[in-house]
């Protein structure tokens, strides 16, 4: 084989990456954007912000994919330390700026329309620890199993159950106010 | 991937409560020329990062040049201490005093105080300004040994 044919080789195989990259890209952008949504707290620009990370990083990544876990999998693990490294970022910066408290109605605020209400859930997940929130968020406002959870989270399947129950629990007493509400209408 | 609900691990209740968080904390779906838009902006980002190597060597050689340039300019108040000698520029900055003077005259005996030849004014309190004030505080709240 000479050298004109491998540049061929890798020119057809870059084209092929290109692709593929951009087909996978068609039909997760939704699902990415709106997972990052979540894990970030509801903020649109921030949410965009972590999609694309993940995607340039996955992009940049894929030639070290060896396909162990399936690339959705694979992508989707990227994402969710992308959200995570966004709400640590923001958390220093919101305690360095002293803003939070400012930012943030008061929980007992009024439920008005879905803003509001977006906002409510927003600050009860908030509450919960990093790997109650992702679980929860993957699992159960997602549709991932809990099997692909554990091995997005790199946690055992125990761990994840655990995080899963305290989550529910603790969500369901934070939010009691508004299942009553959302009962009535 | 599936999408199949974990629905073992709910009664009905807890179902109920999950889809009504499901529905209400959702983003608003993406247009088309939203999707237009963020195709767009992930193209240029991909490009934009496709030579990140070409601008690590500058960031490291800037940063290189900053720390050293810290270096030099800062003074080694440790060494100084250490050495045991009293450098004539440097500023005293008594407990009692913290603030600049506004007048030219105060500033300069402010900025060249000489303890031996005014008399240090925390002489008498030697111990007490010894401590930084956080080792006092810790010192009066835990009761650590007096060093």
């Amino acid at each position: 084989m000479g050298p004109g044919v491998d540049a061929l080789a890798i020119e057809a195989a870059a084209a092929e990456r290109e692709e593929c990259f951009s087909a996978f890209v068609g039909s997760h952008r939704e699902r990415a954007r709106r997972l990052a949504w979540r894990l970030v707290g509801g903020d649109e620009a921030a949410a965009e912000d972590v999609t694309q990370d993940a995607f340039v990083k996955a992009y940049q990544a894929l030639g070290n994919f060896r396909g162990d876990a399936s690339l959705e999998t694979w992508f989707y693990r990227i994402l969710v330390r992308q959200a995570h490294n966004y709400r640590r970022w923001r958390a220093v910066r919101d305690v360095w700026n002293r803003t939070w408290a400012e930012d943030l109605p008061d929980s007992s605020a009024e439920i008005l329309g879905d803003p509001g209400l977006r906002q409510r859930i927003a600050q009860a997940l908030a509450r919960l620890s990093h790997r109650q929130r992702e679980a929860f968020i993957l699992v159960h406002l997602e549709g991932f199993t809990v099997q692909e959870c554990a091995e997005l989270l790199g946690k055992p399947l125990g761990t994840v159950k655990s995080h899963l129950h305290r989550a529910l629990t603790t969500l369901r007493i934070e939010l009691a106010d508004l299942q009553e509400l959302i009962g009535d209408a | 991937m599936t999408s199949d609900h974990e629905s073992k691990l709910l009664n009905s209740e807890e179902k109920e409560f999950v889809q009504c968080l499901a529905t209400h904390y959702t983003p608003s779906p993406m247009t088309l020329a939203q999707q237009v838009v963020f195709d767009r902006a992930l193209e240029e980002r991909i490009a934009h990062r496709a030579h990140p190597f070409f601008f690590r060597p500058i960031a490291v050689i800037t940063a290189a040049c900053a720390a050293l340039l810290l270096w030099f300019t800062v003074p080694h108040q440790s060494t100084e201490v250490l050495q045991g000698e009293k450098q004539p520029g440097t500023v005293a900055v008594t407990r009692g005093n913290t603030t600049p003077p506004e007048s030219e005259e105060e500033l300069l005996t402010y900025a060249y105080y000489d303890p031996d030849f005014y008399g240090d004014e925390n002489d008498e309190g030697e111990e007490e300004g010894f401590l930084p004030d956080e080792y006092e505080a810790l010192v009066s709240a835990f009761a650590l040994p007096d060093v």
